[in-house]
């Protein structure tokens, strides 16, 4: 009945500097995020959760506690110093045409030891990321449907007119014009590139997605108009979400559970109200106690 | 259907240098199928602890909550891991808080509509029930596609407990569901809760309203006191 999670994540730590037993052994605690011994600074350290198809995990924590870092070694962007990261295809049958789920080198195998052709594929085909920053997500001197398309290549589209097709309805779905399709997003308002980004990040049918921060920086008008977005594509298609935010507004409205991470490390996690209402650590209590 | 057994929770706040704070200890009661039990007490007795630990907003400290579920069997909802309370509450237990949460952007239809259209209703037929959900709640249909954000207390909480009730839950717990409103709206209220339990909705509630306890309880919990 409860399904299997589409997502697990081991004991993942990543270190920037060269790190030694004290910071990379699992069970090791220190302070801070800097290590005692060999000054090393501790990115996310022994990292373990699980995310089930459909969910919506939310990651809280101050600037600086690792969620960006986190993400993007999920997305492969970055290299995690140890740790392993397990997939699992959840189909329900009616996939797109041609969509294999995982290449069969990645089933039941730690991503981050895989291949770079199955690491690609992965990153193609099994998620969708959205950054914090527009830059990092879109090509802004590309117009905007050609960065949906290109994405949509990337997972082996083939077709242009049915790309442009799709493309286009991906823009109207996040309510950007249309006929503003061939202009570089260069042009566009903060917001507005969000939202091509999130159309780009859903091009390919993921099963997870991604979200780093989506709508930090911008105004509430705009960000109740993201949030709206990623609220209906919850209901409307069958995907699994990383919602990764400071913002613990954010939070309530969009997942069912929530971790917190702290100094690279994850001190709580739990159902978003109880997170919430009845926070156990003294961290999340402050955190909770600050918000507006 | 549902029992609880010497469930207690603390408090510990960091914020106070680690005090101890009693939420409220040793309660105890259970409740059939298709009845309702009243919780009775003076405010800060821990009515509402009861429910959110039953809910799972608050993590139990001690005693057990042994709930039979529809779909998944016999669980204790006090230790059931976060998943399986995640599916109890998308497919059976309903809270109808105190407050609404409000969402931005969304309309007062698609705010009640937004659980049926989650289990994978059509969303015309979500909103239809919805709308017929709202009428009989007294909400004007000119508000419909308002947000609630710009709604008076009284039609706000009216909303969330039609949000609450739309998928006519197996079990409901609801913490002082008319708090805020007017005698009309109450006896509304009642009429609809009532219609629920004949449907063989179970349900657990914390009123200081006695009238309406009486109205919809066949059993009463006092805390501090006993079943």
């Amino acid at each position: 009945m409860i399904k299997k999670p589409v997502l697990k994540a081991r004991h993942i730590t990543k270190i920037f500097g060269k790190g030694c037993p004290t910071c990379l052994d699992d069970d090791s605690s220190f302070e801070g995020n800097i290590c005692p011994d060999c000054n090393s600074v501790v990115g996310c350290k022994n990292i373990s959760f699980d995310l089930y198809p459909n969910e919506v995990l939310g990651i809280v924590g101050e600037s600086g506690s690792g969620k960006s870092t986190l993400v993007r070694m999920l997305y492969l962007d970055i290299e995690p110093t140890k740790g392993e990261m397990f997939l699992e295809f959840d189909g329900d049958g009616a996939e797109p045409e041609g969509y294999s789920g995982l290449p069969p080198q990645a089933v039941g195998c730690d991503i981050f030891g895989a291949r770079s052709f199955v690491k690609r594929h992965i990153k193609n085909f099994f998620f969708g990321m959205v950054y914090q920053s527009a830059q990092l997500g879109l090509k802004l001197d590309v117009t905007a449907g050609g960065n949906i398309v290109e994405r949509m290549l990337m997972a082996n589209g083939r077709d242009i007119k049915k790309m442009r097709a799709r493309a286009s309805y991906l823009l109207g779905k996040t309510e950007i014009p249309v006929e503003r399709m061939d202009e570089p997003p260069k042009n566009f308002s903060g917001g507005m590139q969000q939202r091509v980004q999130i159309a780009k990040a859903i091009s390919n049918e993921p099963a997870i997605l991604l979200l780093d921060e989506v709508t930090t920086g911008l105004d509430v008008s705009v960000q109740a108009k993201v949030l709206d977005l990623i609220r209906k594509l919850q209901n409307e298609i069958k995907v699994s979400m990383l919602v990764v935010s400071h913002d613990l507004g954010v939070i309530r409205l969009l997942t069912n559970r929530t971790i917190v991470m702290k100094d690279g490390r994850i001190i709580e996690s739990g159902l978003t109200d109880q997170i919430l209402e009845d926070p156990q650590e003294e961290y999340t209590q402050i955190l909770v106690n600050s918000a507006l | 259907m549902i029992k609880i057994s010497g469930l207690s929770k603390t408090f510990r706040m960091h914020i106070l240098k680690g005090k101890i704070i009693e939420g409220f200890k040793d309660v105890s009661f259970s409740v059939k199928p298709g009845q309702a039990l009243g919780i009775k007490g003076k405010s800060g007795k821990g009515k509402s602890s009861v429910l959110k630990c039953v809910y799972r907003t608050y993590i139990p400290g001690s005693g057990s909550i042994m709930y039979a579920s529809g779909s998944y069997g016999d669980m204790d909802l006090a230790c059931a891991s976060e998943h399986e309370v995640i599916s109890v509450r998308k497919s059976e237990i309903s809270f109808i808080t105190q407050f609404l949460h409000i969402i931005p952007r969304v309309s007062a239809l698609d705010v009640v509509a937004e659980p049926l259209v989650a289990s994978g209703a059509g969303a015309a037929e979500a909103r239809e029930k919805a709308a017929a959900l709202l009428s009989e709640l007294g909400i004007p249909e000119g508000l419909f596609d308002a947000f609630p954000s710009t709604f008076s207390g009284g039609e706000k909480q009216r909303i969330n407990i039609a949000r609450s009730i739309i998928k006519a839950p197996r079990l409901l717990l609801m913490d002082e569901p008319t708090a805020s409103l007017d005698k009309k709206s109450t006896v509304t209220v009642v009429e609809l809760l009532k219609g629920l339990k004949k449907k063989g909705t179970t349900m657990i509630g914390a009123f200081h309203d006695m009238w309406v306890m009486d109205q919809i309880s066949d059993s009463i919990y006092e805390m501090d006191g006993g079943q």
